[in-house]
């Protein structure tokens, strides 16, 4: 059988355009090997539960769940004149959502430094570490499965002063009422957030009173309790 | 037979080819899909998008190994990462515990110059003494790489149970890889436990 294979400029044509396709499908197919095409936008996965400005583990809130009131202990380190201050900042929580979620007592007889230990206290510190001067306090949580089992709370008394309710003095000290309140916040769970009207921002200047929790505060606890 | 007929059914056969490569990919493409449905109680329903399909294929290569003294993290993929990124980043953060509301964690940054020195490389280490000491140092540079601590203290134990909870690749090309995409992906965690020397 004779095959007569004469390639005219239109069969030249249509053979180029068939053999582009091909090189054409062959390039899309290998298309992911050619440099890694992810932006910033290609997130396919994320935590389960709205964080509600609290820690996050595993996508779920951490907290006290069900387990408020939450009890805290001041122990023989803390100056016994500042107790009033610290019982105020509690009673401030528990105003907020009309219910007890701290409630906070003097225990001379407790011994323990802080760590896990499943008693939470709040500690004056006398040594606070060099690099960290500028830091007033800080509260350590502890969880289980997304449930808090222990919060201590230290208080920076080596680079700070503090003043209370009714003391003439406050010049470079810090409102030990405000300061307690914040580390409350941590110790049921609560983050840091940059809004102006909220008791959890960051930082605390000298002087400065805020020990009334805003709508963000309120709204942020009522996730979870 | 008429050379025009011939082309013809090259031609058919080739769009044919074409078909089979989209179908195929598709096919993946849906695969991968119903997996990710899966293992999050169908919270996921839309398609991924090409740049998500891209990072699953990605992390689908990572690895993650520990012996007494080292922390491995491997994927074929990381001289392709390093061709278009200057830095890669692991983070890994303690578990079950958070200071003043942020879970202590440490960073461990490599330059992907480092990195491309040797072409076969794979593979970023991170020494587990070198893990310790960075709790109190705070920040330690390394041949090619860096370590930075972050809310750990030196009046606190090192905690002992931890994660490799994001990976950042940033340069050129920029984008991150959480734990929720690895659990997805693999459907595991890269946990691992540091026996404190305390
Ligand atoms: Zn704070």
């Amino acid at each position: 059988m004779k095959v007569l294979i004469t390639f005219d400029l239109k069969s030249t044509r249509i053979l180029l355009f068939a053999i582009g396709i091909g090189l054409l499908s062959l390039l899309v197919s290998c298309g992911n090997n050619f440099g890694l095409k992810i932006g910033d936008q290609d997130v396919y996965a994320f935590g389960s539960e709205e964080p509600c400005n609290f820690i996050t583990s595993n996508g779920f809130r951490v907290s006290w769940k069900s387990d408020p009131p939450v009890n805290i202990i001041i122990t023989s380190s803390v100056p016994s004149e500042y107790d009033s201050e610290i019982l105020k900042a509690a009673d401030i929580w528990n105003s907020v959502k009309g219910q007890q979620l701290v409630h906070i007592y003097r225990d001379n007889s407790f011994k323990n430094d802080p760590g896990y230990d499943k008693v939470n206290a709040i500690y004056w510190m006398p040594d606070w570490d060099t690099d960290l001067s500028n830091q007033q306090a800080r509260t350590s949580v502890r969880w289980d499965s997304s449930k808090l089992q222990d919060a201590d709370i230290r208080i920076n008394a080596k680079n700070f002063t503090f003043f209370k309710e009714g003391d003439e003095s406050t010049a470079g000290k810090v409102h030990l009422q405000s300061l307690v309140l914040h580390e409350l916040g941590h110790a049921v769970g609560l983050v840091h957030i940059e809004e102006t009207a909220s008791v959890m921002q960051a930082y605390l200047k000298s002087q400065t009173i805020r020990n009334k929790p805003g709508a963000v505060d309120t709204s942020s606890l009522s996730c979870e309790y | 037979m008429n050379i025009k007929k011939m082309l013809l059914i090259f031609m058919l056969l080739d769009f044919g080819f074409i078909g089979l490569v989209l179908m195929t990919s598709n096919s993946q493409f849906k695969n991968k899909r119903s997996t990710a449905s899966d293992s999050n109680g169908a919270t996921q329903t839309s398609d991924l998008t090409e740049g998500q399909k891209n990072k699953w294929a990605l992390v689908e290569t990572f690895q993650f190994q520990m012996t007494p003294d080292w922390i491995y993290f491997t994927t074929d993929k990381l001289q392709t990462i390093c061709d278009t990124s200057t830095l890669i980043e692991l983070k890994f953060s303690a578990q079950n515990i958070a200071i003043a509301g942020v879970q202590p964690s440490i960073k461990h940054i490599y330059s992907c110059d480092e990195i491309k020195k040797d072409l076969s490389t794979k593979t970023l280490s991170t020494n587990i003494s070198d893990f310790k000491k960075v709790r109190t140092e705070k920040v330690m540079i390394l041949v090619g790489s860096e370590l930075r601590s972050s809310q750990l203290y030196s009046d606190e134990e090192l905690p002992n149970d931890w994660r490799l909870t994001d990976i950042k690749i940033s340069g050129p090309s920029t984008f991150t890889i959480n734990e929720f995409e690895i659990e997805k992906t693999l459907l595991k965690h890269f946990d691992f436990e540091i026996i404190s020397a305390r």
